[in-house]
């Protein structure tokens, strides 16, 4: 087993699994452009420290604001779409993003992506090592979740949970739904950049199909399986999206046919969660 | 006295209702209304089901737009206010099927009356974390002190769909004293409640009027209006039919007319 890459891949999680969890588990906006702000992210970071030859942690700073502008983009169109239109709206949004990378070739690299993309440096000296560059993603995923935390125990989250559960209610005590969402999409939208930046420097090669809609759908999947509207829950749901492959490839099962296998596993994993634990394996609320 | 607040009671406003209507499509349900209701006032509005009572207490706090006519309040009109702004500017709803906050406990459903919270800006939660927790622990005292003084030892580390429809009436009233709402919009907080819980609400809202608030409620128990209102608006089919003391209201023939149809 690649420890360090395992290490790596459940802090990336960690992150994207509670970006997800702050926009859905808390606010009830089910997102399915999460690989969105990961995707921009990661090609932002690739780019300024690839082609322009940025260090990390300025590039990682750009691409969290570039993540941030889409994610105020998505939040002013979104304003007016609730429930079923807003996913459909996030459908969107993740459709057009992934033709966008996929075709502005001079930009992303297309199809063959964006390789040869340096390691991560912090304060000037370069992460080479893989165990190296896992210490520095797991302490970026800790510092994401004691924020988290913070976030879990505030009167933010209060006013918050309470839009998701009767936004009129909520209204009537003075709570402004159109403040929260924006700043709650924002914040996600942050986590996921973070993630993102780390996809790309620890990875060292990019390309469009890690960041499709099926990769915003197992995020989605991740979350259930784990649970919201805690902190825990988006931890438990990386672990069980980073684990179960790595299990799979420690008893060999499948062969050439993995991939397929894994997929089928997880959808799997996720009829028996919504029908025996909605809310999943450490989550406070059903996804309903 | 019940509210949070230090002032001795809360400041004087008025609320204007000016040539009011309101239409679904072909139905109109309010016509040209005209209503008044000064602080420390505690206004009935009785009608038959579809009367517009309902409908009225909507326009006023903003959820939904009137076709013609004006709301004012302490001279701010309401007018294409949306209802966050509406509740901050200090008027507060208790709905007919109360909607607390089902999941979220007791404690948590009066804290979030509070306005203008530290906690409630994200970048406060980060990065102003000891004035959050100040203004935090101080809004959880003021929040035990309101439930306390509403007279009922309630629970308050459990969720709100856990306690009595009684409980949930009287933690929607302290809600609205978190809210230090200045006029309070009640929509038949009387319904389905026993009659000693009615008498307590009702002595809880002349408390309210006493502290200098304006009380418009919605109603159909006509006796918990007599007990409680120091006016009557009586509506039909979105009219204000008349406006008059509870006594005179409850002996008048048209109204038992309209009411029980003797």
């Amino acid at each position: 087993m690649d420890f360090p890459h395992i290490l790596i891949m459940l802090a990336i999680y960690t992150l994207l699994v509670s970006a997800l969890n702050i926009v859905l588990g808390y606010g009830g906006m089910i997102s399915l452009c999460q690989a969105v702000f990961y995707g921009v992210s990661a090609y932002t970071t690739a780019i300024l420290t690839t082609w322009l030859g940025w260090s990390s942690i300025p590039a990682m700073l750009v691409s969290g604001i570039v993540a941030s502008v889409v994610a105020l983009i998505l939040g002013s169109i979104s304003m007016h779409f609730r429930g079923n239109r807003f996913v459909l709206l996030t459908i969107s949004l993740q459709v057009i993003v992934s033709a966008i990378v996929l075709n502005w070739t001079g930009v992303t690299g297309g199809t063959s992506g964006i390789s040869g993309i340096r390691g991560p440096s912090v304060f000037g000296f370069m992460l080479t090592t893989k165990w190296e560059q896992a210490g520095f993603a797991v302490v970026l995923a800790a510092i994401a979740l004691v924020l988290l935390s913070r976030f879990h125990d505030s009167p933010y989250q209060r006013a918050f949970s309470a839009i998701r559960e009767d936004q009129l209610a909520a209204q009537s005590l003075g709570k402004n739904p159109k403040y929260f969402r924006f700043s709650a999409l924002v914040l996600a939208s942050l986590f996921s950049a973070v993630a993102g930046s780390l996809y790309a420097l620890t990875t060292g090669f990019i390309d469009p199909t890690s960041f499709t809609i099926d990769e915003s759908v197992f995020i989605l999947a991740a979350l259930a399986i784990g649970g919201s509207g805690n902190v825990r829950g988006p931890l438990v749901g990386a672990a069980v999206a980073v684990f179960l492959p790595e299990t799979l490839r420690l008893i060999d099962i499948g062969g050439g046919s993995a991939a397929n296998i894994r997929q089928i596993l997880y959808g799997c994993a996720l009829i028996i969660m919504m029908r025996f634990r909605p809310k999943g394996l450490a989550g406070n609320y059903d996804l309903s | 006295m019940i509210s949070h607040s230090q002032a001795s009671g809360a400041k004087q406003a008025k609320l204007i209702i000016r040539n009011l209507s309101k239409s679904y499509g072909e139905a109109r349900v309010i016509r040209s209304l005209d209503l008044e209701v000064s602080s420390g006032e505690i206004v009935g509005l009785i009608g038959a089901n579809a009367a517009g009572k309902t409908t009225l207490l909507n326009a006023v706090c903003g959820m939904i737009s009137i076709n013609a006519g004006s709301v004012t309040f302490d001279e701010v009109d309401l007018t294409g206010l949306s209802p966050h702004r509406i509740a901050q500017l200090g008027i507060g709803r208790v709905f007919q099927d109360v909607r607390l906050f089902p999941r979220s406990t007791v404690l948590d459903n009066v804290l979030l009356g509070f306005g203008a919270q530290s906690g409630e800006r994200l970048w406060n939660v980060f990065f102003a974390q000891t004035r959050v927790a100040s203004n935090e622990g101080r809004n959880v005292d003021s929040a035990r002190q309101i439930l306390m003084t509403l007279g009922k030892k309630l629970p308050l580390d459990i969720p709100a769909e856990t306690i009595s429809y009684g409980e949930q009436k009287l933690v929607a009233l302290a809600r609205l004293l978190a809210l230090d709402a200045r006029l309070l919009l009640v929509d038949e907080i009387a319904a389905g409640l026993s009659v000693p819980m009615r008498h307590k609400i009702a002595g809880l809202i002349r408390q309210l009027a006493g502290e200098n608030r304006g009380v418009l409620v919605s109603e159909h128990d006509l006796a918990f209006v007599s007990e409680t209102c120091t006016r009557v608006c009586i509506l039909s089919e979105g009219r204000v039919l008349t406006v008059d003391s509870p006594g005179e209201i409850l002996r008048s023939r048209v109204i038992r007319r309209l009411l029980y149809g003797v």
